[in-house]
């Protein structure tokens, strides 16, 4: 529990304000958390980086992919039409991945951005460094 | 959000050397007219007792679509070996 809720609550109990009065500061203090947190998401970009491993050679790749677009990309996936979804995803149970694009919620799509939030990957082969990360 | 309103392309290779900027704002105001057109066929579609499933499902996925653009914005790609170059960037 952060600190402004253990205020809020404190008041509350000492009877400063009403409960009405600390529902209404919760409120108000979740939708700037979650203002917040949207604001963080919005700013954030995946990024993909590969160097050689020979300072001589010029081989580079640098993506730079912005968070809002991963988003829309998986929320347009959920607006497929069924026929299309269920191709897509006997086409993927095929690869031996069984995926169900009509169980994506919403709210999934979220929790997967903030888990990718703290998501890094690197490679080391034999001609390459290859860097995943988010920032 | 805003909708991106530049897009670089550079590309150079051993046949081929260009780079441009493509004011986005000029593609989108080609594009209205198709965009109103689909919007009138989805329209249609809607009011069709017969295509009103696939009307829905069409004007769903366009907005979706739509809401691809603005979150494109920021997009950078950079790709570079001996002799060849790609940049794309959208911002």
């Amino acid at each position: 529990m952060n600190e402004e809720r253990m205020q809020i609550l404190t008041m509350l109990s000492e009877g400063k304000i009403s409960p009405e009065e600390a529902e209404k500061l919760m409120d108000k203090m979740e939708k700037q958390e979650s203002d917040g947190l949207q604001r963080s998401a919005l700013s954030k970009y995946l990024y993909v980086k590969v160097d050689p491993k020979n300072e001589e050679s010029k081989q580079t790749v640098r993506v730079k992919v912005p968070f809002t677009l991963i988003r829309a990309g998986i929320n347009i996936a959920g607006l497929l039409p069924k026929d299309v979804q269920e191709k897509i995803d006997g086409a993927m149970d095929e690869k031996g991945m069984s995926f169900n694009w009509s169980d994506l919620k919403p709210e999934d799509t979220e929790e997967l951005l903030k888990a990718l939030e703290d998501f890094e990957v690197n490679v080391e082969t034999e001609n390459e460094y290859v860097k995943v990360y988010c920032e | 959000m805003r909708l991106p309103l530049w897009l670089r392309m550079k590309i150079k290779t051993e046949d081929a050397r260009f780079g441009f900027y493509i004011p986005l704002l000029l593609l989108y105001l080609l594009l209205l007219p198709l965009a109103l057109l689909l919007l009138a066929v989805m329209l249609i579609m809607l009011l069709l007792p017969g295509l009103h499933k696939r009307g829905k499902e069409a004007l769903t996925m366009a907005g979706g679509i739509l809401k691809l653009l603005p979150a494109a914005a920021g997009t950078e790609i950079n790709l570079q070996s001996e002799d060849d170059t790609i940049i794309f960037h959208i911002f």
